[in-house]
């Protein structure tokens, strides 16, 4: 599908990164992104530490050619040592990192879940479908609002001197 | 009884005295008797005694005898000469004029005569030489007292040598009883008047004399001890039976102390004959000889009967009043203006524990706990206020202390303090109930305050029960449902993908796995509805029953539009209480379940509706206790009636795979409908369609 909007749109030259503990889900997603003929590039990382790493610069993410700051972060939960909900308090606390569309995309169907992760900043919230086939009609519908939606320039400020700990 | 011995003795003096005249008279006669017989010639001779020498005036046949009659008898008898002279006198007539009777002879009569009644005496001088005369003259004694006389001259014969006879008789007990009579009339008129009196005053009079025992009463008296005239016995002894048994020992004891002092004073009662008491008062004084020896009780009797009622009355009126003070139940004190009791009653003692001796007279102040309290009613008191359920601690005897309200003020005369007027309740026991009433509930909070903390706690410990229950569910849904999708998405990848590579056989066994893959992991969605919908705090809030079952259908829109479903909403529904999404989730699974339970190349049709309900129980303070009854009914396979209790509960499914059903669905909408305060039940039989209704209050 072609964008109908400006130069802000998502295209090629931007990235999303999946932040996922399951190869499994993982391995599908980038599967259904596929399917689903997604432009930008994804990139993948496996936990919460990881993910947090990977949006500072750090280490092994520090080359910023190869590990662009994404303008979507699809981001699960459930996930061992720092949660998704982790992640999430601490990209809305860092300047350069607020603009980052964040879409939860976990397992949960509680109320609690979806209250907590729009309370902390999410962008929205999907439910991870059971079958293939719904995953891949859902990355399409992604892929769609991906196009239509414009996103502000990402303006990444000098790293904070503190190191982040987990937690 | 003055008056009456007064008459009496008169009487027996006029009596005595009548008897003496008589006497005398007789005397007199027989005097005139003998001197007639002198002068007839039946005396010969009279001797007459003189001073010096013995005359002797023979009589013819005059004798002794003759002579010592003369000489002896009671009145006075001379011979005068012709001048007057006294020739002779018998001892009689020394006596009268107290002159010895030899001195007497040789003097003239006339001398003794009263000089204005001399004349008398010449006339009787004169007409006694010729034969006889008699007349009333007043005689002076020899020491100066006059005597009244009765004189007799009778002429004498010559030869005799005497001219005159003389008989000179003493009038003065005549003129004693004369005077007497009079004054005996006055005393006549006045004891009239006595008597009078004491029958207007209702006094009676008596007179005890002691030496005999004789008791003499007029008829006053008589009539006051209900006895008539001449009825009382005269003695001692008998008014000592008429007195009352109760007071005879004090009276009588009276009496034997009037008799040592000289004055009787006393009060008792006498019966009457006709049995009715009656009380007399008495008064009377002792009559004693020279020696001191009491010889009379002499005295009056008052009947008091009336006063005595009155004074009883009065009495008994005054000690009912001071019963009723005394066993009041409020106690009561009078005090002085110093504070000083004056008097208190028994109630009050009581209250304190103390006797009349350790409260009467002493101060206030040794009663009162508070110093300053007591000095504030005091002050109050004298500034003329009125004190009004003060409370007041006071000290018992014991050591105990009593909370008392006070109310007192002060009678004021003439604007002077007399005392006090203070009446006291005990409060103590009101007063000790509202301070265990006040502990009880202070207790009682405490206990629902410790109630209510361990129910926090176990509230709290519940509330941390449920989140781990409700995390481990939900990790075991999620974790479970982890590796569930890898199973579906990489059996549909297989077949995807990799179809070219499978025969049909392959691609089968790809299928089924990714068809229990879906199946468990409805399965794990209906547990964790389940478990939701039984966990999760519900608060009931008026919700519009059409709105839900619209957001219903919109949300099994695909499942409709499937199986070319008809879904019917038979408006209007009334609002419920409902817990909105539990209330989504039970018309969920009611309405997909008909969808769902469909024989084959049926087509599906739901109906919705619903029904006023009477009211169940109580309600709830904002309900108005009617119930809505929800109809979901379909077209469906139905079930047996031995089914419908079961179908109800977790995992009972009736039917196979063929329908996609967990078992879960139903169980949730029961769950669901119980915690909203509800109830749920299903009308059906096989091959006839269901209908399911739950109940749930009418908002």
């Amino acid at each position: 599908m072609a964008p109908h909007g400006g130069g802000n749109c998502m295209d090629e030259k931007q990235t999303i990164l999946l932040v996922d503990d399951s190869e499994d889900d993982l391995l599908l997603m980038k599967h259904a992104c596929q399917a689903a003929h997604f432009k930008p590039s994804v990139v993948t990382v496996n936990d919460g530490e990881a993910a947090m790493a990977y949006l500072n610069g750090d280490a092994p993410f520090a080359d910023r050619e190869r590990y662009p700051l994404p303008a979507v972060m699809l981001l699960d939960l459930n996930m061992p040592r720092v949660s998704g909900f982790d992640v999430l308090a601490w990209v809305r606390t860092v300047p350069g990192l607020k603009r980052i569309s964040i879409i939860v995309f976990s397992a949960s169907t509680r109320t609690e879940d979806v209250e907590r992760a729009f309370e902390m900043g999410a962008n929205s919230y999907l439910v991870k479908p059971c079958s293939l086939a719904a995953l891949i009609a859902m990355m399409c519908c992604l892929r769609d609002w991906l196009e239509y939606n414009h996103f502000p320039p990402l303006k990444e400020s000098p790293k904070p001197v503190e190191e982040v700990t987990a937690g | 009884m003055k008056a009456v011995s007064t008459k009496d003795s008169a009487k027996t003096r006029l009596e005595a005295l009548q008897a003496e005249n008589s006497q005398l008279r007789l005397r007199l006669e027989e005097a005139e008797e003998t001197l007639s017989a002198i002068r007839s010639g039946g005396i010969d001779a009279v001797v007459v005694e003189q001073a010096g020498q013995n005359q002797i005036y023979t009589l013819a046949g005059a004798d002794r005898p003759y002579r010592l009659f003369v000489e002896e008898m009671h009145q006075g008898a001379a011979t005068l000469q012709a001048d007057g002279t006294i020739a002779w006198c018998n001892r009689q007539l020394g006596l009268l004029l107290k002159l010895p009777q030899t001195n007497l002879m040789g003097m003239s009569l006339r001398g003794f005569v009263r000089p204005e009644d001399q004349p008398i005496y010449d006339h009787l001088l004169r007409e006694g030489k010729a034969q006889s005369a008699r007349a009333e003259a007043q005689l002076r004694r020899a020491d100066g007292a006059l005597v009244p006389a009765f004189l007799t001259f009778n002429a004498l014969p010559e030869d005799c040598g005497s001219a005159i006879g003389v008989l000179v008789t003493d009038l003065t007990p005549e003129r004693r009883h004369e005077e007497l009579s009079a004054n005996h009339t006055a005393l006549r008129a006045s004891e009239d008047r006595l008597r009078r009196a004491h029958q207007v005053a209702r006094i009676g009079t008596f007179e005890w004399n002691i030496q005999t025992g004789q008791s003499t009463w007029d008829e006053d008296l008589e009539a006051m001890y209900g006895l008539s005239p001449g009825g009382f016995a005269s003695t001692q002894a008998a008014w000592e039976q008429l007195i009352h048994p109760d007071d005879r020992a004090e009276t009588l004891r009276r009496v034997s102390h009037a008799l040592a002092s000289g004055k009787f004073e006393g009060e008792w009662r006498t019966v009457w004959p006709d049995g009715s008491t009656h009380w007399l008062a008495g008064r009377a004084i002792v009559l004693r000889d020279e020696s001191g020896k009491p010889l009379k009780l002499f005295g009056v009797n008052i009947d008091v009967t009336e006063s005595k009622q009155k004074e009883e009355a009065l009495l008994r009126a005054e000690r009912e009043l001071r019963e009723f003070l005394e066993n009041a139940s409020v106690a009561m004190h009078w005090a002085g203006p110093d504070g000083r009791i004056i008097w208190a009653n028994q109630t009050e003692l009581n209250l304190l524990g103390y006797t009349r001796e350790e409260y009467i007279g002493h101060h206030l102040s040794e009663f009162h706990l508070e110093q300053p309290i007591l000095e504030d009613i005091l002050g109050r008191l004298s500034r003329g206020d009125t004190l009004q359920d003060y409370a007041a601690r006071l000290c018992c005897k014991d050591g105990s202390v009593r909370d008392v309200l006070i109310n007192s003020n002060v009678l004021w005369e003439d604007g002077r303090f007399m005392h006090t007027r203070c009446f006291t309740r005990d409060i103590t026991e009101r007063k000790q109930t509202e301070e265990a009433l006040r502990a009880a509930q202070a207790q009682l909070e405490e206990h629902a305050r410790q109630l209510e903390t361990r129910v926090a706690e176990r509230t709290s410990d519940l509330q941390a029960i449920n989140q781990q229950l409700e995390a481990f569910v939900y990790s075991i849904a999620h974790d479970l449902r982890a590796p569930l999708r890898s199973m579906q998405g990489f059996s549909e990848l297989l077949l995807e993908s990799a179809k070219t590579a499978l025969n049909e056989q392959g691609r089968d066994l790809a299928r089924r796995i990714s068809t229990s893959a879906q199946f468990m992991d409805a399965l794990l969605q209906d547990l964790l509805a389940f478990s939701r919908v039984a966990q999760q705090s519900i608060e009931l809030t008026p919700v519009r029953l059409q709105t839900v079952v619209r957001s219903v259908i919109v949300r099994l829109e695909k499942e409709i539009g499937d199986k070319t479903a008809q879904v019917e909403l038979v408006e209007p529904l009334a609002a419920v209480y409902a817990h909105e999404p539990t209330l989504g989730q039970v018309l969920y699974n009611l309405i997909s379940n008909g969808l769902k339970f469909v024989a084959p190349g049926v087509v599906p049709h739901v109906r919705i509706r619903g029904e006023d309900r009477p009211a169940q129980g109580p309600a709830p303070a904002d309900a108005n206790g009617k119930f809505v009854r929800v109809w979901v009914e379909d077209n469906g396979i139905g079930i047996a009636p031995e089914h419908h209790q079961q179908i109800f509960r977790l995992f009972t499914r009736l039917q196979g795979s063929a329908y996609g059903g967990t078992g879960v669905g139903l169980a949730i909408v029961q769950k669901g409908v119980e915690r909203m305060g509800g109830g749920v039940g299903v009308e059906s039989s096989t091959g006839r369609g269901s209908r399911f209704w739950f109940d749930l209050r009418r908002a």
